[in-house]
């Protein structure tokens, strides 16, 4: 803990430095598989993530989707999510040099903060199946979007239920 | 028989205080008439130096700047003529009175030597025809917006009573781009729309900006690895820095009303709470501990007091507790859910979100949870903030459909909202304190 | 422009009264340092004005002059009419007194005077304050009527309905202003013009709502007294042994 402490804080001190202003710029670091997890699986750190198209589209391809839904302000796992995640776990422990960021969505039928909140509940509600499907916390990373990254653009049920979601994001 | 002349005094002398005890004057009774003041606002004549035309756009400023109170009605400095710097101060009131006006703005603009200008500012009661308000601003000539806003908050302030808020900043979330693909930037903008300016560059999502009680910087969620994440930004530099380092999702950051704290939410494990940190950095502090997401924190006035939204009775409502986190009591039943408050810098109002048969409203109750009443009603109404003088509250209203933001404010004993002047979408909107 | 003795005792008193006002009303903004936000910004008071010699300003007292008719197009700047915006309902121009030559003097049968707070008073009297209401000049008349209860009643009527019509136009000031009452004493003069601006003696109400809105019903006073100016009232109560409209008290509320 005090390593990955220490490790983040140094990574933010050369990130700000470097920049002073804004957003610090995409510092990547050598990935590591011995990275020491907390408890909520979180990466000791502040580093921005490189994200992994082709990886991402072989998972889509083999797991069947990236993707599970949710009710209306709900963060139940239903069963075709779960076989989702089952597959993607799958996925993850076919492939173990690679992290996933799992994110959560909710749709625009709620305040900003509250959606912030909910997109956390619902992706570390995922996060919890992969790990029952025996993925190591290590390697999953839980993040929400609230509502601020919709794929459907209509008012209507069905984008709002398109939107309603949490993605499982390769990353390196 | 001394009795009853003793008694018989008495009375008279108490019949003679009685008669002049207020209940037994005779009373006179104002009328209210609702509407607005009238008030000539002609252009300023320019002395020493400064330019015709500048004496013009000051009045300009702040004709349209009384004008946004819903206040008065200002005449001119179009249509209406002048007058030179000696009659400043000793108007032709008669002539004014029979324009039409109740009040004037008089004053005058002298350039100084070092390059700075004067603006001299000063009220008149036209009816009674005496002087209420005399006041001069020097600024940097770039800054006479300023100057023109300060006379305006003097105006406005003398004659309803209220506090000054019209010399005032806002910074919101200015919105390009599809739905899909939103660009988001911070904006900063005078609060009549003028010098906006873009405080971060678009590429990540960012969201809620709101200002410390200096005004010098910025508490806002950004982006970084893929995570929501408080900071604190110096708006004269642009620097900035995580509030929590080490990959916390935070978000839904406030000043405590002393500068010195941070109030925000910390997602973790699928439960949403909240934690207050010292603004300069150090461990957060837990406030709540309940299940499900407590959110958007709100400061009272004094400091003593938060205001904040959790669904832990099942869905979101309003709850109080004391800075320390004892306390915590729900103070909203008045049906639907409430969500997202701000307490008014008066301590005598929050503002909050209203969901609920089909959208969002913006109301206001008073920190007992009483005497609710709604602002608005639109689709979709929400995040409300607080003008300096606690008289109107800012929000954003987005749009069926296409999702696009625009930034209202609404004044709080109840009319209808006026759009704030944007170039494109925006929300989040966040106003300033009084500008030092 | 020479300026005479009296024009200096002008400037002076003038200049006097805005010095007391700014130091009643100082104000200073902190400066900041960089642009740009937020930009540096002085306060001053404005002691210096139209450093060209000026006409004393008056202050407080209303013009006690008619207003001047409105500016024909050919007439110098600066004012001409306003073009734009819904103006307030015009006021009839306040016409030139258009009553009959006063009535002399009635006997009037009442009892000796005393500050009596009976009644009794015959109807001889109310006919003649009926037909005497025009503002005399020249000397008071010997035999005026005493300023009783009834009188001071009708007085106190008097202004209250003349004042009524410039009461009822002020605007609307804020929810809890109708819980003040001010106490307000006025000295007129024979003219029915004030003498001084009207003096408040004291307000009833909450201090929270008295201190925001006091000075506004304040304002208000000012404007109705010196908007429904002069004030039509027998001259021979205006001053009498036990008082007269001289000197007037009564509360001011809003609605």
């Amino acid at each position: 803990m005090r390593k990955s402490l220490t490790f983040g804080v140094a990574a933010m001190a050369l990130t700000i430095t470097a920049c002073g202003r804004k957003e610090p710029p995409a510092t990547t670091l050598p990935p590591s598989t011995e990275v020491p997890a907390d408890a909520s699986g979180a990466a000791p750190g502040d580093v921005e993530l490189t994200e992994l198209p082709a990886m991402q589209a072989d998972l889509v391809a083999k797991a069947g989707s990236d993707t599970v839904y949710f009710g209306t302000d709900e963060f139940l796992i239903d069963a075709q999510s779960k076989a989702t995640l089952a597959a993607q776990a799958k996925w993850m422990l076919a492939n173990p040099n690679v992290r996933a960021s799992i994110e959560g969505h909710a749709d625009e039928r709620g305040t900003r903060e509250y959606n912030m909140a909910l997109g956390e509940r619902r992706a570390n509600a995922a996060r919890d199946f992969l790990l029952s499907q025996g993925v190591p916390t290590s390697r999953l990373l839980v993040t929400s979007w609230g509502k601020e990254r919709p794929v459907a653009t209509g008012s209507d049920e069905s984008a709002w239920a398109q939107n309603r979601r949490a993605v499982t994001v390769v990353v390196r | 028989m001394r009795k009853i002349l003793a008694s018989l005094l008495l009375v008279s002398a108490a019949t003679a205080t009685a008669q002049d005890s207020p209940e037994n004057l005779p009373e006179l009774v104002g009328g209210s008439v609702r509407s607005s003041q009238t008030i000539a606002v002609p252009a300023m004549p320019a002395a020493q130096g400064a330019s015709e035309a500048l004496g013009r756009q000051i009045a300009e400023v702040i004709a349209s700047d009384l004008r946004s109170t819903g206040a008065f009605t200002p005449l001119g400095p179009n249509g209406i003529g002048g007058y030179s710097v000696a009659q400043a101060t000793s108007p032709a009131y008669g002539e004014w009175r029979g324009a039409g006006a109740g009040a004037l703005v008089s004053g005058y603009v002298e350039a100084r030597p070092d390059g700075r200008i004067t603006v001299a500012c000063l009220l008149h009661d036209v009816t009674a025809g005496r002087q209420l308000a005399s006041q001069g601003f020097t600024v940097a000539a770039a800054d006479w917006r300023r100057a023109a806003h300060k006379c305006a908050d003097t105006v406005y302030a003398r004659l309803t009573g209220e506090g000054a808020f019209l010399d005032t900043r806002i910074v919101y979330v200015a919105e390009t781009g599809p739905k899909t693909n939103r660009v988001k930037r911070i904006a900063l903008m005078d609060s009549d729309g003028t010098n906006l300016r873009y405080l971060t560059a678009g590429k990540s999502t960012v969201t809620t900006p709101r200002f410390s009680p200096s005004g010098n910087q910025l508490v806002y969620t950004g982006t970084l690895a893929r995570k929501p994440r408080v900071f604190v930004f110096d708006v004269a530099t642009g620097a900035e820095r995580l509030l929590v380092p080490g990959g916390a999702i935070t978000f839904a950051p406030r000043f405590s009303p002393d500068g010195r704290q941070i109030v925000f939410s910390w997602a973790q494990g699928g439960n949403t709470d909240i934690f207050v940190v010292g603004a300069n950095g150090g461990s957060p502090t837990r406030l709540t501990s309940a299940p499900g997401a407590d959110t958007s924190p709100s400061f009272s006035p004094d400091g003593r007091r938060i205001v904040f939204e959790s669904e832990r009775s099942g869905t979101q409502q309003l709850y109080v507790m004391g800075a320390d986190g004892a306390g915590q009591r729900r103070i909203s039943f008045g049906g639907g859910r409430s969500a997202s408050p701000a307490w008014s810098p008066k301590g005598n109002l929050i503002a909050f979100t209203r969901i609920g048969g089909g959208g969002f409203r913006i109301g206001v109750m008073d920190p007992s949870g009483g005497g609710e009443r709604l602002l608005t009603n639109a689709w979709q109404d929400e995040g409300p903030s607080w003008a300096p003088n606690g008289q109107f509250v800012l929000f954003h209203r987005t749009q069926q459909g296409s999702g696009n933001g625009t930034l209202h404010a609404v004044p709080v004993t109840g009319g209808a909202p006026r759009r704030m002047p944007t170039p494109q979408g925006g929300s989040d909107p966040s106003w300033s304190p009084l500008n030092n | 422009m020479t300026a005479d003795r009296a024009e200096w005792t002008g400037v002076g008193a003038a200049l006097a009264f805005h010095v007391a006002l700014i130091a009643a009303m100082s104000t200073s903004l902190a400066s900041i340092n960089d642009v740009p936000e937020p930009p540096s910004m002085e306060v001053e008071l404005i002691d210096e004005v139209g450093l060209q010699a000026a006409a004393p300003t008056p202050i407080a007292q209303p013009a006690a002059t008619e207003p001047p008719p409105m500016p024909s197009a050919a007439a110098q700047p600066p004012l001409p009419q306003p073009s734009i915006a819904p103006l307030p309902p015009q006021r009839p121009s306040p016409q030139p007194s258009a009553r009959p030559a006063p009535q002399p003097q009635r006997p009037i049968q009442r009892a000796p005077s005393q500050p009596s707070r009976r009644a009794g008073i015959g109807d001889d009297f109310l006919k003649s304050f009926d037909d005497d209401l025009a503002p005399r000049t020249g000397p008071a008349r010997p035999a005026a009527p005493a300023y009783n209860a009834k009188a001071r009643m009708n007085i106190g009527q008097a202004i209250i309905q003349q004042a009524r019509r410039c009461a009822s136009n002020q605007p609307f000031i804020g929810e809890g202003a109708n819980k003040i009452r001010l106490t307000v004493n006025l000295k007129f003069n024979r003219s029915g013009r004030l003498a001084r601006s009207p003096s408040i003696l004291g307000s009833a109400g909450d201090s929270e709502d008295r201190s925001k809105y006091g000075q506004l019903l304040e304002d208000q006073v000012r404007r109705i007294f010196a908007d429904c100016a002069p004030f039509r009232l027998p001259a021979d109560l205006y001053d009498t042994p036990e008082g007269g409209w001289k000197d007037f008290t009564f509360t001011y509320r809003v609605d």
